[in-house]
């Protein structure tokens, strides 16, 4: 494991202040890679929380030409990248930000073709991805691979985070057998909702990775900014999940 | 007697509320309330939470007084819940 740096103990010395984080923490952090699936107005505020928080590698996995209409909310693009990669720009504002991070980035989005190799070279995995079909792929590969799933999702003024631990609390398809048929590609979102839902997974992986304190593995916690109520829902496993019911 | 009845995501809109009160008659059950609710709501409403053949829909999150539960809840009996949540499926990043 990589011990701290004289500069890691200048940078996050605040951090390291944190009761139950400390230096353990950050080197664990610092030892540790995440995959990002989508790094748009919940992904990229995410990206931004874990490298600022000194996370040893990020992989970041999102396809596409940045648009005009991402820029309400894509924290990481730059206005002067709009037609180019969005890869491009979120390479550009992370490395500026903690260039002591390995950032990688991927111009796909998750897929059958790299859902098990990108997965594989990951510690945790946060769902960011506007398509069922791209969160349920993840949840099966870090299910087969045992790492834990941070699921973020919004829509409209309201979110939630559900931390998946494999094998020991429900997976996505615990929840969701089938691809749920009315969900949208297009939704309504306003930039700080999907980087509130971004934050409370954030602090989820780093509490996953680090052991600081309570993970909420085999919980849904759900926000609701219209009346700013917040919510912890026990989720149940599926017995008959047939991604999850065969890991212990 | 009657039931809080709480929505969240796509449901929410569509209701136009996040929270109502609804009426129900002695004996009646999950299926009773939501047919209830897809006329109060509609088509759009009724096809969310709902299958053709009238079976709630497997990706409707169904909380009841705060518990999560799995299956076929269409069933059960309302007599000694309070609160329903039900909570369609999102995915916006």
């Amino acid at each position: 494991m990589n011990s701290l740096t004289e500069e890691d103990h200048a940078i996050y010395e605040w951090q390291l202040d944190v009761p139950g984080f400390g230096e353990k923490g950050q080197e664990l952090l610092r030892n540790s890679t995440a995959l990002v699936s989508r790094a748009g107005g919940l992904g990229g505020p995410l990206c931004f929380s874990l490298a600022a928080a000194g996370i040893g590698k990020l992989i970041i996995a999102h396809a596409g030409d940045l648009r005009l209409d991402d820029l309400n909310r894509q924290i990481l693009m730059r206005s002067d990248g709009v037609g180019e990669p969005r890869v491009e720009s979120i390479s550009k504002t992370l490395r500026a930000f903690n260039p002591r991070i390995e950032v990688v980035t991927v111009p796909e989005n998750i897929s059958e073709e790299n859902a098990k190799r990108l997965v594989s070279e990951a510690d945790i995995a946060f769902g960011a991805a506007p398509l069922f079909e791209e969160r349920l792929l993840l949840n099966r590969e870090c299910v087969a691979k045992g790492i834990p799933l941070i699921d973020c999702a919004m829509f409209n003024l309201e979110g939630h985070v559900i931390p998946i631990l494999p094998g020991k609390s429900a997976c996505l398809a615990c929840l969701y057998p089938e691809i749920p048929p009315h969900w949208k590609r297009r939704f309504p979102v306003i930039g700080a909702v999907s980087a509130l839902a971004a934050n409370i997974g954030a602090i989820e992986g780093i509490k996953a990775l680090t052991g600081l304190g309570e993970s909420q593995y085999g919980k849904m916690i759900h926000f609701d900014t219209a009346r700013m109520n917040f919510q912890k829902i026990v989720l149940q496993r599926n017995p008959a999940c047939t991604i999850c019911s065969s890991s212990q | 007697m009657e039931i809080t009845v709480q929505y969240t995501g796509q449901l929410a809109s569509i209701a136009g509320v996040a929270e109502e009160q609804v009426a129900f008659e002695a004996g009646a059950r999950m299926r009773d309330l939501v047919s209830q609710l897809c006329e109060r709501h509609g088509a759009t409403y009724a096809n969310l939470v709902m299958t053709k053949a009238g079976d709630l829909r497997s990706s409707l999150l169904v909380i009841l007084d705060g518990e999560h539960t799995l299956g076929d809840s269409s069933q059960l009996p309302l007599a000694n819940l309070r609160t329903i949540l039900l909570m369609t499926p999102i995915a916006g990043g």
